[in-house]
Parts: C-alpha cells; structure tokens; sequence
C-alpha cells in the first residue's frame, strides 16, 4: 500500500504539500482582507462576543432561577462548545473551502469544485479559536485548578477527537443535502448547529430522566461534541481501562464516519457528474 | 371620498396577494425543501421542549411545544432583514431608495408567501394545544391572532428601519446580524422568557422585541389580562420611535445618495 496507488508515502507527502501552501495562500488573503475591510471585521467580532455573552446570560439566568447546575460547569460547556465548533471549521466541508479536510480524505481526486475563497475566513477562524482556547484554560485554572494534570491534558484530546467527529457529521450531512437536494443550504446542518448550541449551555445529566430526549441526544453524537470531554475531565474516579475504551469508541465513531463520508461524497461526485458537473 | 379610501384599500390588498402568491408557489414547488425544513422545525422543538421541561417541570412539556411554535411565527424571521439588505446591496439600491416603501412590501409579502405553508400549518398546531392540552378559552385565541397581525406590523416597521442601513454602508448585513443576535436573545428564543429575572423582563417588556416573540404567548395564555395600558403604551412608542427612525434615516440617505452625484 505504501509503494504505490492512492495511498502511497510520496502522494500524502504531496497533498500536505499542497495543502499546506494553499492554506498558507488562503491565510494571506485572508490577512489583506481583514486589514481593508476594517468594519466588517471588527462587527464580526463584536457579533462573536455578543453571542458569547447572550449565551452566558442564558446560562447565569436559567442556574438562577432552577439550582440546576453551576455557572462555572456551564461557562466550560459553553466555551469548549465553542471552542469544539470552531475547530471543526478547520475540518469541515464548507461550500468547498480547501482546508484541512484533505488530510482525512486522502481519496479526493481534485479540490472540492468551488471557489476557494469562501467561509470559514481562516484567519478569523484561528483568532475564535486562540480566545476560546484562553477562555476555556482561564475557566480551568479559576475554577478547576484541584483537577490534576493527566485530566486537563485528557480534556484536550477528547476535545479534538469531539471537533473531528463534529467536523464529520458535518460533512456527511452536507455531502447527503448535496446529493438528494441538489443544492448547498443543508438543513441538517443547521440542526446539528442548533443542536450543538442548544447542548452548548445545559449539561445532559440534567436530562437523564427523560429517555427518548438522551436517546436521540446520543443517536447525533452530540455528547461527543458538547459535554462529555467535561464529564471525563471533572469525574475523578474513572479507571485507565474506562478511559481507554471511551477512547477507543471515539476512534471507532471517527472511522465509522469517515467511512460513511467517503460512500457519501463519492455518491454526490456521481450526482455531480451526471448533471454536468 | 368613501369610495376613494375603498379603492385605495383594494388596490393594497390587490397588490399585497400579487407579491404573496407567487411566494406561496415558490414554496410549493420546492416542496421537499419545505418539508425538511419543518422536519428541523419539529427537531428542534422537541428537543427544546424536552430541554425547557426538564429545567421548568411546573409548566410542563406541552406549554414548551407551544411556546416554541408560537416563536415560529415570527419570532424567528427578523433574519428577513439579511436576506433583503443583500438583496438591496447586490443590485436594488436606486430602487429601495426612491420608492422604499414598495420595495419592502414586495419583498416582506413575498418572504410572508414563501413561509405561508408553514405558519398556516403552526397556527393550527397552536390552536390544537391551546384547546386539547393547555385548556385556553377560545378568547384568547382570537386577540393572539390580532395581535400576530399587529406584530407582523411591528416587524414590518422594524425591518424597515434596520435595511435602511443598506445605503448607509457595505457591512449592513454584519450589522444587522449583529443586532439580530442581541434580539434574539432579547424576544425570549435562546431561553424562554420565564428564566429571564423580573429586573430584565421588566426592561424587555418595554422593548419591541417582546411583541415579535415571547408577548404572542403571554397573550395566548393570559387573555386580556396581558393587556394594559403599558403594553398599548410601549406598543406606542416602539412603533412612533421605529417609523420616525426609519423616515430619517430614508430622508438623509436619500440626501446622501444624491449628494455622491446618484
């Protein structure tokens, strides 16, 4: 496999290669355009805070009025939701943006056929992460600084294998709105938004009780990508051997997907191509 | 004099059903579109009634579904105002600022016609459990359907006053994205109104926003007793401050534009 074909040494090298050079393209342009077009940067921004405050306020007011849970378990919830979901646009199938995805779809023939130059802006993208990341740490250290160390390094791997596994079903619901309505507006991925912004807030242990909510919660992986990176981080009584299988179901549930992604994608090419494409 | 107002009268509803229909068949031809995207409507409301009840059991599930439909009707539209100032930047410009008016009833009624199937198909989802679940008089839903009417006023009004922002400058849309988010919040989506602490409500009560979105349930559950003279007077004065505003901000960008040799 690593002589020749799809697979092989020389051909991954080439594609980090160009992947490299076009994100580095990209990057640039990116830079130009946020240095000319100053308005409009700092209103994106200023709309990312607002979004962060609205959503803290959400939860200030909803762990007022129930007792519930606490702000700061909700603050790290909702940060590292963020945090999860930005990252995911690094990896994700945005109307064909040519970005790191290639490394986990080694099998694509050609760039994605759209322009490149459409969200996510990488240079925003990178700036959201770099604050979340600091919040997210801040949040840690004010509130969870008794948690040791092997926790906090575990949080960020699970972190990165949930943005990984969002970015995924990201692209597969993209991939399946492409090949059965023939048109970019995914309206599964908006749920799949909103549902990672609804779990964003409230942590699923409240939701215990109500069956049918935590089994379609856990049919659309959103654990993974919401909460429980936090849950793993804060239980202090889990053994290695329970860490470990948890691990290895979230590599199970990447590789199911990349492999549910790749039947998906090379049915929207055949679509593509018998349209003309 | 009479029979002029009667024509005047006829020739908007003409007009309006003109701009109104061929929405609704814009709609009923993407059939499957529309239908998915009531699927997602039905997901999500689920899911945030499931959400709302675990956290407010008092209330329960049923009053969570129909709090979440009656915030579909428009609760959720002020992101029109996205759709038309991109509309307006990418080619209506001369258009919108000679005759504003006409362009907004066009594409407000156009937009109401492209989302008719689905509002038509929530309200009587709403009727159902008010009657069946929740027990509410059948008075209440009347003055909820007059004041779903006045609210599409309000949001009219709104709509206007914020894609006038379109010949101001390029980042309009940001702009009002921005203010989108804050009033989403504000309306009573992100969380539902009873969480928010009665210093906050008390503010939100005095901003349009509250009639655009949690205002139509309070209206459906409470009846009359929602209206007082506070809520005729911010009604007032959101509607006085929102057309003033939008008159000036036309008048200056008209004088703007001509100014720049337009």
């Amino acid at each position: 496999m690593l002589r020749g074909g799809a697979y092989s040494l020389k051909r991954i090298k080439e594609y980090i290669r160009e992947v490299y050079k076009a994100y580095l393209s990209i990057f640039i342009i990116h830079v130009k355009e946020a240095t000319e077009y100053k308005k409009a940067t700092f209103i994106f921004y200023l709309s990312n805070i607002l979004y962060a405050v609205s959503g803290i306020m959400a939860i200030y007011f909803v762990s007022i009025s129930t007792d519930l849970f606490s702000p700061a378990i909700g603050s790290l919830l909702l940060f590292s939701s963020y945090l999860m979901f930005d990252l995911s646009k690094l990896l994700r199938c945005d109307r064909g943006v040519y970005s790191l995805k290639s490394l986990f779809f080694l099998y694509l023939p050609k760039p994605f056929p759209t322009p490149l130059l459409i969200l996510p802006n990488l240079l925003n993208t990178l700036v959201l992460v770099g604050g979340e990341l600091a919040i997210v740490i801040f949040i840690i250290l004010f509130y969870f600084s008794s948690i040791s160390p092997l926790n906090f390094i575990l949080f960020f791997i699970f972190l990165l294998l949930g943005s990984i596994a969002f970015a995924l079903i990201y692209n597969l619901m993209h991939f399946f709105s492409l090949s059965f309505f023939k048109q970019d507006n995914c309206p599964f991925c908006y749920l799949i938004n909103e549902l990672q912004d609804i779990f964003s807030k409230y942590p699923y242990d409240l939701f215990l009780s109500n069956k049918p909510l935590i089994f379609v919660v856990c049919l659309l992986l959103i654990p993974i990508y919401t909460y429980l990176p936090i849950k793993l981080f804060i239980l202090s009584s889990l053994t290695d051997y329970l860490l470990f299988y948890i691990f290895l179901l979230y590599v199970f549930i990447i590789g199911v997907l990349v492999m549910a992604c790749k039947l998906m994608y090379d049915h929207f090419l055949r679509v593509y191509e018998t349209y003309g494409g | 004099m009479f029979t002029y107002i009667v024509s005047y009268f006829h020739n908007m509803i003409k007009r309006i059903v003109n701009y109104f229909i061929p929405g609704f068949k814009v709609a009923f031809e993407f059939k499957s579109l529309w239908l998915s995207y009531s699927l997602y409507d039905v997901i999500m409301i689920f899911i945030l009634s499931s959400v709302f009840s675990v956290l407010d059991p008092v209330r329960g599930r049923a009053y969570y579904i129909l709090y979440y439909f009656v915030m579909l009707l428009n609760g959720f539209s002020l992101w029109k105002s996205v759709r038309i100032i991109r509309d307006i930047r990418e080619g209506d410009l001369l258009i919108y600022l000679t005759k504003p008016m006409n362009y907004l009833v066009f594409r407000f009624f156009y937009l109401l016609g492209l989302d008719a199937h689905r509002h038509t198909s929530y309200i009587f989802i709403v009727f159902l459990i008010s009657f069946i679940f929740l027990h509410l008089p059948f008075i209440n839903f009347l003055l909820f359907i007059v004041f779903l009417l006045l609210s599409f006023l309000l949001e009219y009004v709104y709509i206007l006053t914020i894609t006038l922002f379109a010949f101001y400058f390029y980042e309009s849309v940001h702009f009002a994205k921005m203010v989108n988010i804050v009033l989403f919040f504000l309306q009573g989506v992100v969380i539902p109104s009873h969480f928010f602490p009665a210093w906050f409500k008390g503010i939100t009560d005095w901003l349009f926003v509250s009639f655009l979105g949690y205002g139509k349930v309070e209206v459906l559950t409470e009846g009359l007793s929602y209206f007082s003279y506070s809520t005729f007077l911010a009604y007032l004065i959101n509607f006085g401050v929102l057309a003033s505003l939008s008159y000036l901000l036309w008048k200056k960008g008209l004088k703007r534009f001509e100014a720049q040799g337009g």
